[in-house]
């Protein structure tokens, strides 16, 4: 206490105090010490734990919860992509370069990505999109004003493999992670790949003519834009059959550009050329299935004696439930709400796959009804809009 | 003498060189038919059949429909890039009001005939009255329908046609012969007479050959514009009914690409960009070349790659023709 004086024995005793209380203190300080390492030990390993935790978990998988829509295949392994290097803060502006909505697939697949960036007004400040058309020339320009407008991500819809490729990469080497919707790139410099898996769903639909034809005969082939991806990887795909089954033999194949009429007039002109030697059709959509189907039956012969694929054009599934035959595998037009999910998991930082296909799934005479729809238009395509989204809208 | 060695035909009267020479435009584009079916024929015996030509008439109906008011406008000096996007308005507004019932069959033709005739009625005020450049104006029209159409479908166009509706725009046989085919001559006949018959062809020719010229001999040329680009407008929406009713669908890029083969189409056939010269006879032979050509190549089952290829040299072939023999 101030102003006491301590006398030698009061020293000791204050010492042997003191030195008891330090002691104590000591002990005491050692112990909470040794609490604290303890405690800063625990969470040290305790976060390892947790950084370790995907090495005993499926490697790089996501922690979120994706839409079953949205949910990628997992037919084949996946490759998971590291987007750590993505990761920022939101809100973010997106650019969405469309090749076209110049049918009911494309339409269907717009609104679905509108649609999803309405669910994430506190992520999504912007939604840049851009039409090129059908002009693989003018969607590198669209491309490039995207980049321009400093979006922090780009979803592409290619018009063609080669379409927009230099755009791509210079997003990529920009930063801007590049997610790929619908249909294929030449080049592998991308975050993700949102799609249709074409070469599958050509393999689905040949092995299908294939076994109506019992493996033999002879096959026209309808086929999308030369040079579009649906149309070259959707015929690899039927080729990885036809190439085991020698005595299919394809007479004909033409580009008709997903177009009703043209796929008509063709398949007139074939059955002038081939008449009588057409067993089966080998089709890639719904939209020119439908031609064909008329040009058969105009020319008096039963359709349902040319096994015919196709996809889930509304059409094409109301002639296919009529008339009870041919098949369809379907074509997905969620793809988009995929990419656009896609976007917001990579930009915060989350592992996505590569190669992230949407199932397809076959149908045919027997089930077709499940995903036809008579009371609407021939240009619907079965899709996850709410009933109440106006197409159009914002 | 020299001049007169010049002026001097090469080939002999019964050659084939001597023959092209006496042939303008017109001429050689049939004759180009003509070599094209016996050349398919050889290739192939499945092209010579009365079946196969039928195909191709039919298939030519549209095209030539469309090539009749493209030929109209080129006399006048004009070109009209619009018509696709008025035939693809043409067949959406159709689905969407007929709705599957025959009872509107008739309103919703003459509403998309309307709709033809007022593009027309826009292209044709604007090119004579603020002198737009045609080219340039019907561009832009192009677009702007284009959009219009996009608008009103929201991109998903609704509706459906009857069979009644088919029918009535040619689906139907008539002696054995697809209606289509009948209706084209019919327009093409009219056309005849109109361009070849009455004061109004004249002076279409007179407009597009010398505009200055007419108009100093009192024809009114604001008038006859006008008047080609309505009929333009007019067979373009027709044009865009039967295709509608022939493919029983309507999407947003029905008409994609029916103005660029009418245009050449009729340019082929010998109808001048500059106006003043030409007529339908060589248009009829040009969308019979464009379109046989296409039958050829998908009997013969060209490379589709190489489609584009033989197509583009095929058409030029006349043109070739043309200027060896001058």
């Amino acid at each position: 206490m101030p102003g006491t004086r301590l006398t030698g024995r009061g020293s000791i005793r204050m010492f042997q105090s003191l030195h008891s209380q330090s002691e104590a203190i000591s002990q005491g300080g050692n112990s909470a010490m040794k609490r604290i390492l303890f405690g800063v030990a625990s969470l040290i390993l305790i976060g390892l734990a947790v950084m370790a935790l995907p090495a005993f978990t499926q490697a790089g998988a996501p922690t979120v919860d994706i839409s079953a829509d949205y949910r990628w295949s997992t037919d084949e392994p996946i490759q998971w992509q590291d987007t750590t290097k993505y990761k920022k803060a939101g809100p973010y502006k997106f650019g969405f370069s469309n090749c076209s909505t110049t049918n009911a697939y494309a339409v269907y697949f717009w609104e679905t990505a509108k649609w999803e960036a309405t669910k994430h007004p506190n992520k999504i400040a912007e939604f840049l999109t851009t039409d090129a058309g059908d002009s693989a020339a003018k969607q590198l320009s669209d491309v490039e004003d995207l980049i321009a407008k400093g979006i922090h991500a780009l979803i592409i819809r290619p018009c063609t493999l080669d379409a927009a490729v230099p755009a791509i990469e210079k997003a990529m080497d920009k930063g801007i992670p590049v997610i790929i919707s619908n249909r294929s790139t030449k080049t592998s410099k991308y975050v993700t790949q949102n799609t249709t898996p074409w070469f599958d769903r050509g393999r689905n639909q040949a092995e299908w003519v294939v076994k109506q034809l019992g493996g033999k005969g002879n096959i026209v082939s309808f086929e999308g834009p030369a040079g579009s991806g649906p149309a070259v990887e959707g015929f690899q795909g039927a080729m990885s059959v036809l190439k085991n089954n020698p005595n299919i033999k394809i007479l004909a194949r033409k580009a008709t550009n997903w177009s009703r009429a043209e796929a008509k007039a063709t398949m007139e002109d074939w059955l002038q050329a081939f008449p009588k030697k057409i067993d089966g059709i080998l089709q890639q959509s719904g939209i020119m299935g439908a031609g064909v189907v008329e040009a058969i039956e105009e020319a008096k012969i039963n359709p349902c004696s040319m096994p015919q694929s196709g996809d889930d054009y509304n059409g094409y599934m109301k002639w296919i439930l009529k008339n009870k035959c041919n098949m369809i595998t379907t074509n997905p037009t969620w793809a988009s709400g995929a990419s656009v999910v896609a976007a917001l998991m990579i930009l915060d930082g989350q592992p996505v796959p590569k190669q992230w296909n949407i199932p397809t799934k076959i149908y045919d005479a027997t089930n077709i009804a499940e995903i036809t729809d008579l009371s609407k238009s021939d240009e619907w395509m079965p899709n996850i809009l709410p009933k109440d989204w106006k197409i159009g809208g914002k | 003498m020299l001049a007169k060695a010049i002026s001097r035909p090469v080939g002999s009267p019964r050659s084939f060189l001597g023959l092209c020479q006496r042939l303008d435009q017109a001429g050689i584009v049939w004759l180009s038919v003509l070599l094209l079916v016996l050349i398919a024929s050889i290739l192939s015996p499945a092209f010579l059949t009365i079946r196969n030509l039928l195909n191709i008439l039919r298939q030519a109906s549209i095209l030539g429909i469309i090539s009749v008011g493209q030929t109209i406008v080129l006399l006048s000096g004009g070109a009209d890039l619009s018509q696709s996007t008025v035939m693809t308005l043409s067949a959406v507004v159709a689905f969407q009001y007929l709705a599957g019932r025959d009872a509107m069959i008739l309103p919703v033709m003459l509403l998309c005939l309307a709709i033809g005739a007022a593009v027309g009625l826009f292209n044709g005020l604007m090119i004579s009255k603020v002198k737009v450049p045609p080219f340039l104006m019907t561009l832009g029209t192009r677009t702007i329908i284009l959009g219009v159409g996009l608008v009103f479908t929201q991109g998903v166009p609704q509706g459906s046609i009857t069979p009644l509706f088919r029918q009535v725009l040619g689906r139907i046989d008539l002696l054995g012969i697809p209606g289509q085919i009948f209706i084209w001559a019919v327009i093409v006949l009219i056309s005849w007479v109109l361009l070849k018959r009455t004061v109004f062809g004249r002076r279409l020719y007179a407009v597009g050959g010398n505009r200055r010229a007419a108009r100093q001999s009192g024809v009114q040329v604001d008038r006859i514009l006008i008047v080609a680009y309505v009929i333009s407008g007019l067979l373009a929406a027709y044009g865009g009914l039967m295709l509608g009713a022939r493919s029983g669908n309507a999407d947003n890029a029905l008409g994609h690409g029916y103005e660029l083969n009418a245009l050449a189409a009729s340019v082929i056939g010998g109808t001048s960009f500059a106006g003043g010269r030409g007529g339908l006879g060589g248009t009829v032979g040009g969308v019979l070349l464009i379109i046989a050509l296409q039958n050829v190549l998908n009997i013969l089952g060209v490379n589709p790659n190489a489609y584009l290829v033989a197509m583009g040299l095929v058409i030029m072939a006349p043109m070739v023709l043309l200027k060896v023999q001058r």
